[in-house]
């Protein structure tokens, strides 16, 4: 589905993507993990078009997705559901959701936007309860559920989340991720950013890990979970335990 | 049957996509992690970075065996000790051995690269796999014997047992897969034949050789004295073990895993790459090794690439079997022999020209053996003192026999024998053996 190659992009003279390879299969949960500032979030800027690309391939489903627009690469079905969420607190639910059809409402698709409305409601009922409260109101683990509920707006068949889990408790955290996974049973196709490996690999086939804007490790999400460098830096456990 | 059907079918563009990223993991993480590849690719004044595509890989620098060997023992490990689970190390028969490690999950894939080996030759849990490879140091024992088990075999472990419990176990125990080396096959196959022990009484029905290359004849022999059919594979310990390469039913070249192993094929004097069909020392790239990632690895190995696809589904690229080595290596009874050890010996016994021959014979039971001629030297009483010609012989003999760690006969011969006319190469290997 998503092919990137030699991937280079930055701010300014800054570079932080050195030349990335990755992709992401159809009908796969693929998880980028890494510290703070190893250019995760910077991935999905340039995947989304947020940030030009410098150098490198990227394809989805065989289409050059290169130079394209932010709003271009929704239209050709990548979502993004952003770092923070970045609602708009003073509307309600219903109106940020059905700012996530903007590109389809302008092609005059209204009808298939209600359908489209009533899909995303039976995925998160609580929505559907609260959909004419102001979006600033709704807690931390709803308002990630309207996050995806209005990238899901755009019918994306590759949905990208960047930090899902940021900011939110842990049950919260693992009824996200089980939304994550209910969306791949539907057939999207997920690549997913995360600080929290542990959590993300549990629900992920395959991930890499990202260092100082490198991918260093690639593999299954069981043998990242069984790599000791993984283990050390991501999951917590400490140099004393795994004594020298 | 496939093993991981995902895998080794997976379309030309998939794959060439996993190796890149795969490939760039590998020199990110060796760069920062092996002291040796840090010099090596600043030095070489490479900027991985600039690796974008599978063809750059011929700017990075080759890794020799030497190098490894310099690094003994622990130079060339990518991890910290405490995250090896396993070390294996070569035989180590021109000095210090090589020391390879795993981790974790160098072990799993490992054993279902050799679970593909299997799986491709037909087996399955219904089978009883006789392993009766060496279980130690070497891979192969202990390689096939996790593979096997991933699969569902029944593993008969029986390692360095002796000829006669060998046949033992194979008859009554129904054994239908005999692992080991080709020419231990034969000599199990003769000892059959001696005891007049028909083939009806064997369940046996197939034959996973490796570690030595074994002729086409040779192939046609075993399968014609044990009834079997008999596959062919490749691997090596600086790599990972067996489960590199292997034959799939077809048995027209040799399937390599190259979701884990980037092959490439070079002219070993020019060291540039050669185009499929054309024979080369074959040098590898690890993709997924965590503990012991080797970068365009020299193998010695000499083989050429078949780049048509394979009707048998699988998208990979195949290697021809081997036809020999860059150095001179010689394979005796599975064992590593270099004339350089010979050399050393004859160079270092007082009453000896430098000059040897080394002959390799197979007996009718198909044991291999090395007889070494040695020159004595014109000052040297040859024929008035026959009893120092006798301890002459055996100083060498002795001597031999410990450095190669195999035991082999010498005999002494005139001086000027052995030299050749032009002084400069004589023939001092005689290979009998496929004769």
């Amino acid at each position: 589905m998503l092919k990137v190659r030699n991937l280079v992009a930055g701010y300014g003279d800054r570079r932080v993507l050195k030349g990335v390879s990755m992709h992401v299969g159809t009908g796969e949960i693929v998880a980028i993990i890494g510290a703070n500032g190893a250019g995760k979030t910077t991935l999905l800027k340039a995947l989304t078009g947020h940030l030009r690309c410098e150098s490198g391939d990227v394809a989805l489903c065989g289409a050059d997705m290169r130079r394209r627009r932010p709003e271009e690469t929704v239209g050709l079905g990548c979502a993004l559901v952003p770092e923070g969420r970045e609602l708009f607190p003073f509307m309600s639910v219903r109106e940020n959701l059905y700012l996530g059809a903007y590109c389809r409402l302008r092609k005059g698709y209204r009808s298939g936007t209600q359908a489209c409305l009533d899909a995303v409601y039976a995925l998160f009922p609580r929505l559907k309860e609260r959909m004419n409260q102001f979006a600033g109101s709704l807690s931390g683990g709803e308002q990630q559920m309207l996050a995806i509920g209005r990238a899901l707006m755009s019918e994306p068949s590759l949905i990208m989340l960047d930090e899902p889990s940021m900011g939110l408790a842990p049950l919260v955290i693992r009824d996200i991720l089980s939304n994550i996974s209910l969306l791949r049973d539907r057939g999207k196709t997920i690549l997913v950013v995360e600080q929290n490996a542990r959590a993300i690999l549990r629900i992920a086939d395959r991930g890499y890990v990202m260092e100082s804007g490198s991918l260093i490790l690639s593999g299954t999400s069981a043998e990242l979970l069984e790599n000791r460098d993984v283990q050390r830096a991501y999951l917590g456990k400490e140099y004393s335990s795994i004594a020298e | 049957m496939m093993y991981d059907p995902a895998n080794e079918s997976l379309p030309r563009a998939d794959l060439e996509q996993l190796q890149i990223e795969r490939l760039q993991a590998t020199l990110f993480r060796t760069r920062q992690n092996v002291e040796f590849y840090k010099q090596a690719l600043d030095g070489g004044k490479v900027d991985i970075e600039t690796i974008r595509t599978l063809d750059d890989i011929r700017r990075l620098p080759f890794t020799t065996k030497g190098d490894l060997v310099r690094n003994y023992p622990y130079g060339m490990f990518a991890v910290p000790l405490h995250d090896v689970v396993r070390i294996h190390s070569t035989s180590g028969t021109t000095g210090k051995p090589i020391v390879v490690g795993y981790t974790h999950n160098d072990i799993q894939i490992w054993t279902r690269l050799v679970a593909r080996v299997l799986c491709a030759a037909g087996l399955d849990s219904r089978d009883f796999a006789q392993i009766a490879f060496h279980y130690g140091q070497t891979t192969a024992g202990i390689g096939f014997h996790y593979g096997a088990e991933r699969i569902g075999a029944s593993v008969i472990p029986l390692s360095g047992e002796r000829v006669s419990r060998q046949i033992m176990v194979m008859r009554d125990y129904r054994t239908t897969a005999l692992i080991s080396t080709p020419s231990y096959a034969m000599q199990l196959a003769c000892a059959i034949g001696e005891q007049g022990i028909p083939l009806s009484e064997l369940a046996l029905r197939v034959g996973i050789f490796g570690a030595e290359p074994w002729s086409e004849k040779k192939r046609e022999e075993l399968e014609g004295r044990l009834g079997i059919k008999a596959f062919d594979n490749y691997g090596i310990t600086e790599l990972i073990g067996p489960g590199v390469a292997y034959e799939c039913e077809r048995r027209d070249g040799l399937h390599i895993s190259e979701d884990h192993f980037l092959v490439e094929v070079i002219d070993p004097a020019t060291l540039e790459p050669v185009p499929p069909g054309v024979s080369g020392e074959l040098v590898f790239t690890t993709l997924t090794r965590e503990a012991y990632p080797l970068v365009r690895y020299r193998t010695g190995d000499i083989a050429s690439l078949i780049a048509e696809s394979c009707p048998c589904g699988r998208t990979s690229v195949r290697m021809s079997r081997l036809s020999g080595r860059t150095d001179d290596m010689i394979i005796v009874e599975g064992v590593n022999i270099f004339p350089s050890q010979i050399e050393q010996a004859v160079l270092t016994i007082d009453g000896l020209r430098p000059y040897f021959r080394i002959v390799l014979d197979r007996l009718e039971d198909g044991t291999e053996t090395i007889l070494v001629q040695a020159e004595a030297s014109s000052d040297f009483p040859f024929l008035d003192r026959l009893g120092e010609v006798e301890k002459l012989k055996t100083r060498l003999e002795s001597r031999l026999s410990s450095d190669l760690g195999l035991p082999l006969t010498v005999s002494l011969v005139e001086p000027k024998t052995l030299d050749c006319p032009d002084g400069t190469k004589y023939r001092c290997i005689v290979d009998n053996r496929n004769k």
